[in-house]
């Protein structure tokens, strides 16, 4: 492990982070969680370690691991949090190891710059991997095989709990499918990048998961739906805010984290949709560009934008039909990758307007 | 908190490795190696009383943290197989393989796990690509 800690043990990092820079509320800081105020789910690991039987120490270890990366998570939430976050992280780190000066900034600038080198090779040899699994052929029979991907993505799902979980699932299997589907080098880069954003997008899940979110949003979703209808996105942060009596302030408080945190989950979902098909859209290509609507479509639909969200859907479908006009040959894969496609798509806006309904039909309740 | 506004470009860089994904969130926030194992050891005793769920979401973290890690995926796919996730478990067991190589113990489950999916000549299929066969390294 070579985090860019500036020659310091990161242990203790993030427990001085500023707390309400990445808008995570729902962790007023770091230091109120390690006190016993964890969110109930992560709680609830805690509480099941402890139960476990492990060491001493090693159960202290896990304890502190388990609330930094939860921390951690909330840094990939936004686009202007993750800057702000990622500062105070790195300040917090210099001022541990006493490096303060203009040196220690331009040696971790150096040090990011190797460890993207160093990545970049990692992703040679994992190309060099999909290359020597393509010509095995082993692939493209697994494929086949899975032929009945609804069935295989159904079970997939159970991998990150929650419905962004089944995005990632998605996009998880769509990888391996677009790789053995496609040998030219776009889809191989598009492989590699989804199976990126899935691998982010199921981390995700699981922070949000933890931090006793998406379980609870999901639950409520039947019961508000009826209540918040279409109009419920966009409204948690005036409905949070509106119910503000003393009473109700714990409630609004973590309905409002809830609510923030799914934003975050969602709109990480849109990015790295977006970010995973950046090298393959780099190239070009229908298939990339349909997978790029895609997560314009989801990211529009967060942002509340409705048209927005609708041209994009539009978008998605009318390069989806040129994708399967390009690719007769493949016609059905290709079919099977616009469909798992879809559905991931329609979770991570099925999961936005569960939390946004849950936060609403919550705040509802209590003005 | 007051932050030095120095770091603030490293911070966009970081920032920008990481959506771009050159940089990892190991990268720049990681766990040492004492906490990895901690973690590891408790996802496993987790999984081992049968808090799955749980177990997973530990997992879950460690891909989060490190997405290309190998042996990380091969813990998902083995919480999986376990419970008899085989669809799930040979996704997992594919990505490890893809990032780490073929082991084979985690070859011998995934054949397990592509029989109980209805494949066994698939099965037969990965059992020829064991590493005693291809000489390829373990993760």
């Amino acid at each position: 492990m070579n985090p860019i800690t500036l020659s310091l043990h990161p242990a203790m990092a993030m427990m001085e982070l500023a707390p309400v820079e990445t808008g995570a509320t729902a962790r007023s800081d770091v230091k109120s969680t390690a006190r016993g105020g964890a969110s109930p789910a992560l709680g609830r690991v805690l509480g099941a370690l402890q139960a476990s039987g492990l060491a001493a120490g090693t159960l202290a270890t896990a304890r502190g691991a388990l609330q930094k990366m939860e921390r951690a998570a909330s840094l990939l939430g936004g686009a202007d949090s993750l800057e702000s976050g990622l500062a105070a992280l790195l300040a917090a780190q210099a001022r541990q190891a006493d490096q303060r000066t203009t040196l220690a900034k331009s040696q971790a600038i150096c040090k990011l710059q190797e460890l993207k080198l160093k990545n970049l090779a990692e992703r040679e040899q994992i190309e060099k991997r999909l290359e020597a699994a393509r010509s095995a052929g082993f692939w493209s029979k697994l494929i086949t095989a899975f032929k009945a991907i609804g069935a295989a993505l159904s079970a997939a799902s159970s991998i990150f709990t929650g419905p962004a979980g089944i995005a990632a699932s998605a996009l998880l299997v769509l990888s391996i499918i677009v790789s053995a589907a496609k040998p030219d080098d776009w889809g191989k880069w598009l492989s590699l990048g989804l199976s990126l954003a899935a691998m982010a997008l199921g981390g995700y899940a699981a922070i949000s998961n933890l931090v006793g979110t998406a379980a609870s949003a999901a639950g409520t979703v039947g019961a508000a739906a009826g209540a918040a209808g279409g109009s419920a996105t966009g409204a948690v942060g005036s409905g949070a805010s509106a119910a503000g009596s003393a009473a109700a302030q714990a409630t609004t408080q973590a309905v409002k984290a809830a609510a923030e945190v799914a934003a975050q989950a969602a709109k990480t979902a849109a990015e790295a949709v977006q970010s995973g098909v950046k090298l393959a859209a780099q190239i070009g290509g229908s298939a990339s560009q349909a997978v790029a609507a895609g997560g314009a479509f989801a990211k529009g639909h967060y942002e509340s934008e409705g048209l927005l969200a609708q041209a994009a859907l539009a978008e998605l479908r009318a390069l989806r039909q040129k994708l399967l006009g390009e690719a007769e040959d493949e016609r059905e894969e290709m079919t099977a990758v616009i469909e798992a496609q879809d559905r991931g798509v329609k979770a991570v806006v099925r999961a936005l307007e569960s939390y946004h309904s849950a936060a609403l039909s919550a705040t509802g309740r209590q003005s | 908190m007051s932050r030095s506004r120095a770091w603030d470009e490293v911070a966009r860089v970081a920032a920008s490795g990481v959506r771009e994904g050159t940089l990892k969130l190991r990268d720049v926030v990681g766990l040492g190696d004492d906490e990895l194992r901690a973690l590891a050891t408790a996802a496993a005793a987790l999984q081992r009383s049968g808090r799955h769920a749980d177990a997973r979401a530990v997992y879950s973290l460690l891909l989060l943290h490190d997405p290309t890690s190998s042996g990380a995926w091969r813990a998902m796919a083995d919480l999986h197989h376990g419970v008899g996730d085989h669809a799930v478990a040979v996704a997992c067991y594919e990505t490890a393989a893809l990032l780490g190589g073929r082991d084979e113990v985690a070859t011998r489950r995934e054949a397990r796990s592509l029989e109980q999916l209805g494949h066994p000549s698939l099965a037969a299929e990965l059992g020829a690509l064991s590493p005693r066969r291809s000489e390829r390294g373990a993760s």
